[in-house]
């Protein structure tokens, strides 16, 4: 009886104390650990850059300064050129690929300004294809809702093809390369549908636009008061314009 | 026997304590390194599931304001040529939300929203803004409701080439007069002398949306914001479309007027 009670004694006297001392050791960090991961709350806090993240890891948005900005990112890899341009927020698709965005500028260099502001929404694995758009040179500014079409070739690829032509020596044959591709075949790489909006000639102008991006109908009151409507071929001439000064005719 | 028996068990207990203290001490350490490095990479890039914050501001690395994320109550001021002015007013008075500063930590724009019981019904909006360089808004996307009395739509508006500053500064001396009606008379007359000089104001060029009276609308104006031309589908579904003078007279209108009144003066 004595030997097994100081047995039981050794066993829980010794093994209990030590492993408790551990495993209250643990306990507190796995607490401290946990207790990190709930949902904290703050007062306020500052932050330089905030990656919004899906479980997996793959991003989806960068709310940042522009120091600390997001670059172009195809399916996860970086493309185009690097960050550190642009302020605001840069969202990304479910296969961490840049689809839109909202930033935001403005400075003064050497006694003249530059300024702007854009909400963005991005062709998928493309450009910009609905932007809402203030542009600011100085005083030249351009104010609006524009809406464009897109061609249908992946954006890294295009921006390889544009490097590459880029590199070559001028002359002919690489405006003739540049030509082609910015044409591609009749699906332009980029072709402005609509505008709505006040452009830099401080006219105010809806303006829409043929899958070439050539204005077809206009309507407009521009920097002067005069007042039109007008309906233009492919090339540009007017074919038909109504105003108010005579009577529409 | 029981003596024998007994060291026995004492050494088959003291090779088992050490078993199981090698075991634990392996399984503990392990445990205590896993942590470390997860909460150490943690604190390289912080990683929240989910927080709760009242405000959030992003910052440039030399501490340059570049934007807010916030409830109402934690709301910045506006602040123009570097300076906080207390002068928040519209939508973003009410509203939570973001607001933006451009790269020399001026505010330039937002997107912010509100929505509350009033005295008389409700009150809710939401507006996405950019501002012109060192001035107010100039591309405004919003939506604006007093008690079902609402307006939705894009409006573009030219602003002065002055900055807003100087009448902020001067805001800020009428704001600090005793209430009464001395202080709205001297606030208006410096309102209406502001907007006369061409630091305070600015005219709307184009809006496209819908309107107050249940309209759908697209509006081109001048430079003086006088509308020149107006597109208009009312609540009861007539369209038409209309050039104006500067006087807001309108000079021709489509579809054709079938009055006898305006075909007659049309002949003379």
């Amino acid at each position: 009886m004595p030997d097994k009670s100081s047995s039981l004694s050794r066993f829980f006297g010794f093994r209990s104390y030590v492993a408790t001392a551990a495993t209250i050791a643990v306990g507190v960090s796995l607490l401290a650990f946990t207790k990190a991961n709930q949902k904290p709350h703050f007062q306020e806090i500052d932050a330089e850059r905030i990656n919004i993240v899906e479980p997996d890891g793959t991003l989806r948005m960068v709310i940042s300064g522009r120091d600390r900005s997001q670059g172009p990112m195809f399916k996860g890899k970086p493309f185009g050129y690097p960050g550190g341009t642009r302020a605001g927020i840069i969202f990304f698709n479910d296969e961490g690929t840049e689809d839109g965005g909202l930033t935001w500028n403005g400075k003064t260099v050497n006694g003249k300004y530059r300024a702007g502001a854009q909400l963005s929404f991005d062709q998928y694995n493309q450009d910009q294809i609905v932007t809402l758009q203030y542009a600011d040179e100085n005083g030249v500014r351009q104010q609006g809702l524009r809406i464009e079409d897109r061609a249908n070739i992946p954006i890294n690829e295009l921006v390889d093809r544009m490097t590459a032509i880029r590199k070559m020596p001028n002359g002919p044959a690489k405006d003739s390369a540049m030509n082609t591709l910015v044409e591609n075949k009749g699906d332009p790489i980029a072709a402005q549908r609509v505008f709505v909006g006040r452009d830099r000639s401080k006219t105010a102008v809806v303006n829409l636009s043929d899958a070439l991006g050539k204005p077809r109908l206009r309507l407009m009151v521009d920097s002067a008061g005069a007042a039109k409507i007008e309906f233009l071929d492919k090339q540009g001439k007017v074919i038909r314009s109504i105003s108010g000064d005579d009577g529409g005719r | 026997m029981d003596q024998s028996s007994s060291k026995e068990r004492t050494d088959r207990d003291g090779r088992s304590d050490m078993r199981f203290l090698k075991a634990y001490a392996f399984a503990t350490t392990s445990l205590l390194i896993g942590l470390s490095i997860v909460a150490f990479r943690q604190s390289q890039t912080p990683h929240f599931k989910q927080i709760d914050v009242e405000r959030i501001n992003v910052v440039e690395p030399d501490g340059t304001l570049r934007m807010t994320i916030s409830n109402h109550a934690a709301m910045p001021d506006p602040v123009i040529g570097g300076k906080s002015y207390p002068l928040r007013s519209g939508t973003g008075g009410a509203g939570a939300g973001m607001i933006f500063f451009n790269d020399e930590g001026n505010e330039n724009g937002g997107l912010t929203y509100t929505g509350r019981k009033t005295a008389t019904g409700y009150s809710a909006g939401a507006g996405l803004t950019f501002d012109q360089f060192n001035q107010d808004e100039t591309v405004t996307l919003s939506y604006d409701d007093e008690n079902r009395q609402r307006r939705a739509g894009l409006l573009i508006a030219d602003r002065p080439d002055e900055s807003i500053q100087a009448f902020a500064e001067s805001a800020m001396v009428f704001k600090r007069l005793p209430d009464g009606p001395a202080k709205v008379q001297r606030m208006q007359e410096f309102q209406a002398n502001a907007r006369k000089h061409g630091v305070l104001g600015g005219v709307s060029r184009l809006y496209v949306g819908k309107g107050g009276s249940k309209e759908s609308i697209l509006m081109l104006a001048d430079p003086k914001g006088h509308p020149r031309i107006k597109m208009t589908v009312d609540s009861l579904g007539t369209a038409k479309l209309e050039f104006l003078d500067a006087a807001g007279k309108v000079t021709y209108e489509l579809p054709d007027q079938p009055s006898t009144a305006h075909s007659s003066s049309r002949l003379h």
